[in-house]
């Protein structure tokens, strides 16, 4: 084998090798850590807070996002959940929950995932043993509470 | 129709391509036929004096074409912002459902035909007598037939584009249980048939190219068995390649573990793109070297047809090496 077919298959090996390290250590580096539990966060599963001070509040998983909720619940103005297919962030109001035997992040064992479609809610409900939930952030209770007409 | 600068680049290269196309495929067939004839010296000078152009003119020509497959992803990617509700390639693809398939499927049969011709030429031209010039020209007149055919497919493709239609999302596709990309594996694998298919995926690729790596001493023109057995390998690692990447690797990498689109992935993690350029070379590497050793033989060729078989047998190894190397680094450092 030439010396020549051996560079040029080190080169592309190496330029191939840089490309995928950069791309991967610049998405991993993205990554956001959980406000509830320092956890680095899965942006499919990220649950965001915002308040109504005007901060906002990233959570890695629903069981962190309901654990800080359940204390602060009167500070929160809007939730946004992420839609487990396309990892479009929507309002926790109108998305579909489905607790399943599927672990969403290791760290907390959360089993609720987050569906924009409730077909796609439904499907993954099927195939993973799991049932429709109800929002676990109450916010429209909360709003009334607040706001008593 | 939608008009930004890629539009403008395919639009050019289909019409270039398209209208040489034509005289290129019907000069290079009558080349073709007058060179089976008995001719007298001065005939047979005056012939090799006019392919000299002719030859130019289709390296050139095909060259351009090769981009064109490139180019029609990223004008299609181009698209996404300007149609509502679109999120990736496929939604552009359901302006157009039926004449995106047909081109989607006959843009790799185009380039595996141009690069095959553009191989046949350079074994050829290095020869003194130009023992391939009549299965050169006879192949150069089906490749332009296949360039003509793909370029008026792009042109009517790029042209046609209803912009106000409404379209699917990708997800309503390949991420239904029922999609064609689950039900096979589980048929073959069972339900838990996403447990074997990373294994599955780097058993197929490691096999390739250790196949690869042993002919390649073994590799000689008279050697068509293993160019044959090299081909099928490929074939089936290809296959077991896609359903891998649409079922695993796709989703892993992108972080989207129920995601199954392959042009969200190459969306979202830019550098699969290239990891998948490289998958198709190495896969269409053998392909070559059995079109070679079919099309090139002759006395004059065996020396060097033997080193070509080699250093695609060898860009096969490189190729599908680097792509596994690459995704290896993606599952290691997910985002």
């Amino acid at each position: 084998m030439s010396k020549k077919k051996i560079i040029i298959a080190a080169i592309i090996l190496i330029v191939s090798i840089v490309l995928a390290l950069a791309t991967a250590i610049y998405r991993s580096q993205k990554a956001f850590r959980c406000d509830y539990d320092g956890t680095r966060i899965i942006p499919i599963y990220e649950v965001d807070i915002m308040l109504k001070e005007g901060k906002f509040m990233r959570f890695c998983s629903i069981y962190c996002a309901r654990a800080w909720f359940q204390g602060n619940a009167s500070r929160v103005d809007a939730v946004l959940v992420t839609d487990e297919i396309t990892g479009e962030k929507l309002d926790a109001d109108i998305a579909f929950f489905v607790e399943s035997d599927v672990v969403t992040v290791k760290a907390t064992q959360n089993r609720i995932h987050v569906f924009k479609d409730k077909t796609h809610a439904l499907s993954h409900a099927r195939q993973y043993n799991g049932k429709l939930v109800d929002n676990p952030f109450k916010l429209a209770n909360a709003r009334i509470q607040r706001y008593p007409q | 129709m939608i008009l930004n600068a890629y539009t403008i680049v395919m639009l050019f290269i289909a019409i270039l391509t398209g209208t040489l196309a034509i005289p290129l495929g019907v000069l290079s067939f009558r080349m073709y036929q007058r060179w089976g004839k008995t001719l007298y010296d001065d005939e047979r000078t005056a012939i090799e004096n006019r392919s000299y152009l002719l030859l130019h003119m289709a390296t050139v020509m095909l060259f351009v074409k090769l981009l064109s497959w490139p180019i029609f992803y990223a004008t299609l990617q181009s698209y996404v912002p300007n149609i509502q509700g679109v999120m990736c390639i496929f939604g552009i693809t359901q302006l157009h459902p039926y004449l995106s398939s047909i081109v989607q499927i006959f843009k790799p049969v185009v380039f595996f035909s141009i690069c095959g011709w553009l191989l046949l030429n350079r074994l050829d031209r290095g020869t003194e007598t130009a023992p391939l010039f009549k299965r050169k020209f006879l192949f150069l007149s089906v490749v332009s037939i296949l360039a003509f055919v793909d370029s008026a497919g792009d042109l009517i493709y790029f042209t046609t584009f209803n912009i106000k239609a409404f379209v699917a999302c990708c997800t309503t596709f390949f991420d239904i249980p029922e999609r064609a990309t689950a039900m096979l594996p589980i048929s073959i694998l069972g339900e838990g048939y996403e447990r074997y298919m990373l294994p599955l995926y780097y058993l197929s690729n490691i096999l390739l190219i250790a196949f690869m790596g042993i002919s390649y001493p073994r590799l000689t023109p008279h050697a068509l068995r293993l160019t044959i057995i090299g081909v099928v390998l490929a074939l089936l690692n290809a296959v077991i390649t896609t359903f891998a990447i649409f079922e695993v690797v796709a989703p892993k990498i992108m972080n989207l573990p129920y995601h199954h689109c392959i042009y969200c992935m190459w969306q979202y993690v830019p550098d699969t793109t290239f990891m998948s350029a490289l998958f198709v070379i190495g896969t269409f590497s053998p392909g070559w070297a059995l079109l070679l050793n079919l099309m090139g033989k002759h006395k004059e060729t065996a020396v060097t047809l033997k080193e070509y078989l080699r250093n695609l047998y060898f860009l096969c190894i490189v190729a599908i090496g680097t792509s596994l190397v690459m995704v290896t680094i993606h599952l290691l450092f997910k985002g």
